[in-house]
């Protein structure tokens, strides 16, 4: 992702590139961020520190070819240090709190959490998303809104593929969940509603 | 899922920072980069130079991303625009059109800016003025000088000519000199402009449905009238009148070499003949003035001899102080004369509307060489006798006493005009001319006034001498001295 530069390249590019990935990508981590933390404010000030410090990192001599594996790289730890702040539970905490060792999952594949995903509405899942916990929240964010890949995102957040997949699945499931109580929730205050004498 | 990515994405799109945000963003970046630049061996200056461009510009600038190239392109066309193009379109506006504002409030300005000293400042305002009133002109040609646009061109000049005033009021506090001078040529140049408007008013016809504005004719004689009498209060100094008179007259010089190709005989001629008579007017001016220089030069070398005899022989044989200082005021009002004929010279042939409108006889009229008065001097005198010999043949009896004297006294004027010397008397031979050509006029009406009567045979008495007549001259007064 990163190497020494070449002495002989124009130092002028690592200005332009710089800027240019600002240009290009600040709106999705933005975004990313924003939907991670729920914070508006706070979100543009992470993908601030999230250029900064990779603006650091190019000032000590790295030259960056992709910028962006590495901004999300640095914005995700960013928001886990967020999180930290925030005292919420780690996820290690979380994860065994629903009894799930992420290797009981191995045999999940791309397709079953496709197939997942096609039986659920993703305008409601839109509104739903946030409540998630942010395990499940990060790697929908990534696969879904940011288009990352399964290796990318296990590179990212320095996990297997396996584990990727199985908290996609169960994101997915978590979320369709979410999904069908709001729905029944609706579904029964329509039914109070329509109880009620005119 | 495909369905559900699609949904899910567009939903989240709608998340997007807002333009003020992402420029904050960035300026709060490029700040954080300028504050942690590269190092030294990344840098080079061109990138230092980028980075100051971003940095100096205003938020609202920063808010859309910069093409560099465009902006290149752009900024200096925009500028050749501004500062070339259309100043340039303006140069040709007229009151009324977009273009004026900038005419009047940029390139005037910019051009008065240019001239640097006091006078030429003065003489800018004076143009200035000049160029207003040919405006006026303009737009009444073309129709287009209604009452409303006419009131705004009329406060125009009211107001360029009070500033062009306040700056000669300016300049008399430093140099009153300069600023005689200066008066001189803003009341020629007023004086132009009022013949050039009467001669409009005058052309006026019933077709013409577009005279220029009375009320503008009106401003510009009052202007031109109070510009005159101001510079006749002045009194310029000779020396500094002469040498402003040197740079107009090669300014007139060179001017008529440059219309010269395409001016017609006559013309060059009309033209030739004024600049020679300002020449003249020099050249008398600079007799008058060493003359005077020669009297005050004796008068010192008489006050520093100390015998009071040899004074008192001296003292005979030198011009008074009197009368030199006359030569000194003569010189200077020659040069006077001869520096407002040169500025409506200058007008006359650089403004072609000027040339269009008026003659160059009207504006400068033909200031006769000695030869030349003597001559005419010389042929009234024939004239006159002629008169004297039709009065003879009237029969006196039948004229009162009156017409005996006034006859008398023409035969005395005659007599001396006869025998003056014209190369030395010339001044004095011209006044005699006058009275005697007025008598003459006055006894030839007594006498037609006696034929009627005598034909209606009506005894009564005839008029006295002058009651018929607009011109009065007493004929019994005592004939004038011709003496030098």
């Amino acid at each position: 992702m990163a190497v020494k530069p070449d002495p002989n390249t124009n130092s002028e590019n690592y200005e332009q590139r710089f800027l240019a990935a600002f240009d290009e990508y600040n709106d999705a981590l933005f975004r990313h961020a924003c939907l991670r933390i729920n914070d508006r404010e706070r979100a543009i000030d992470i993908v601030h520190d999230t250029y900064a410090k990779v603006w650091t990192y190019v000032r000590k001599g790295h030259d960056i070819q992709n910028f962006r594996p590495f901004l999300y790289k640095v914005l995700n730890n960013l928001i886990i240090d967020e999180y930290r702040k925030i005292k919420e539970s780690s996820l290690d905490a979380m994860l065994e709190a629903e009894g799930v060792t992420e290797s009981a999952f191995a045999e999940l594949s791309e397709s079953t959490v496709e197939s997942l995903a096609a039986t659920i509405d993703g305008k409601k899942a839109f509104t739903v998303v946030a409540i998630l916990p942010d395990v499940y929240k990060e790697v929908l964010l990534l696969k879904f809104v940011d288009g990352l890949g399964p290796k990318e995102i296990s590179e990212l957040i320095e996990e297997s593929e396996n584990v990727v997949s199985v908290r996609l699945h169960r994101g997915l499931k978590l979320l369709r969940e979410h999904i069908e109580a709001e729905e029944a929730t609706i579904v029964a205050k329509r039914a109070i509603k329509s109880k009620k004498p005119i | 899922m495909k369905r559900f990515s699609e949904q899910l994405k567009k939903q989240s799109d709608s998340i997007r920072l807002r333009a003020s945000e992402r420029a904050d963003l960035r300026e709060r970046l490029v700040s954080y980069m300028e504050y942690h630049p590269l190092p030294a061996e990344l840098q080079t200056k061109k990138l230092i130079a980028k980075q100051a461009i971003h940095t100096l510009l205003p938020t609202s600038f920063v808010v859309w991303r910069f093409n560099t190239k465009l902006f290149k392109t752009i900024v200096p066309t925009c500028v050749v625009m501004v500062l070339i193009a259309v100043p340039a379109l303006a140069h040709q506006a007229a009151p009324g059109d977009i273009l004026y504002p900038v005419k009047v409030g940029f390139n005037e300005e910019v051009i008065g800016t240019l001239a640097f000293s006091p006078y030429a400042k003065i003489e800018w305002e004076t143009e200035r003025l000049e160029r207003r009133i040919a405006e006026a002109r303009l737009l009444a040609s073309e129709g287009k000088l209604t009452t409303e646009v006419e009131a705004d061109v009329t406060a125009a000049i009211i107001e360029q000519s009070q500033k062009t005033k306040d700056k000669i009021a300016e300049l008399r506090e430093t140099d009153a000199d300069d600023a005689a001078i200066a008066e001189i040529a803003f009341a020629s140049m007023l004086s132009v402009q009022n013949e050039v408007l009467e001669k409009d008013a005058d052309n006026v016809t019933e077709a013409s449905t577009t005279p220029v504005g009375r009320t503008l004719a009106g401003v510009v004689a009052a202007e031109s009238s109070a510009a005159e009498a101001s510079q006749a209060a002045s009194a310029p100094s000779y020396e500094r009148l002469m040498a402003r008179l040197e740079a107009e007259t090669t300014l007139a010089y060179e001017l008529f070499a440059s219309v010269r190709a395409a001016a017609t005989e006559a013309e060059l001629a009309d033209v030739t003949r004024r600049l020679e008579d300002v020449g003249r007017k020099i050249v008398e001016a600079s007799t008058l003035m060493s003359n005077f220089e020669t009297a005050s030069a004796t008068q010192v070398s008489i006050e520093n001899q100390s015998t009071a005899t040899t004074r008192a022989v001296a003292t005979d044989e030198v011009i008074s102080d009197n009368e030199a200082l006359v030569n000194r005021a003569n010189a200077t009002a020659l040069l006077r004369t001869a520096m407002a004929d040169v500025r409506k010279l200058i007008s006359f042939m650089t403004n072609i509307d000027v040339r269009d409108t008026i003659t160059v006889d009207e504006l400068v009229p033909v200031t006769l060489t000695s030869d030349e008065r003597a001559a005419a001097v010389r042929l009234e005198l024939s004239q006159l006798q002629q008169t004297l010999a039709t009065l003879d043949t009237f029969d006196e009896t039948l004229a009162p006493g009156t017409f005996s004297l006034a006859k008398r006294g023409l035969v005395d004027i005659i007599t001396q005009l006869e025998t003056i010397d014209l190369s030395t008397s010339l001044a004095n031979a011209e006044t005699l001319l006058a009275q005697a050509t007025a008598m003459a006029q006055n006894a030839l009406k007594m006498t037609e006034d006696m034929s009627v009567r005598a034909a209606s045979g009506s005894a009564d008495s005839l008029p006295e001498l002058g009651e018929t007549s607009t011109t009065t001259v007493d004929a019994t007064a005592t004939t004038p001295n011709v003496s030098n």
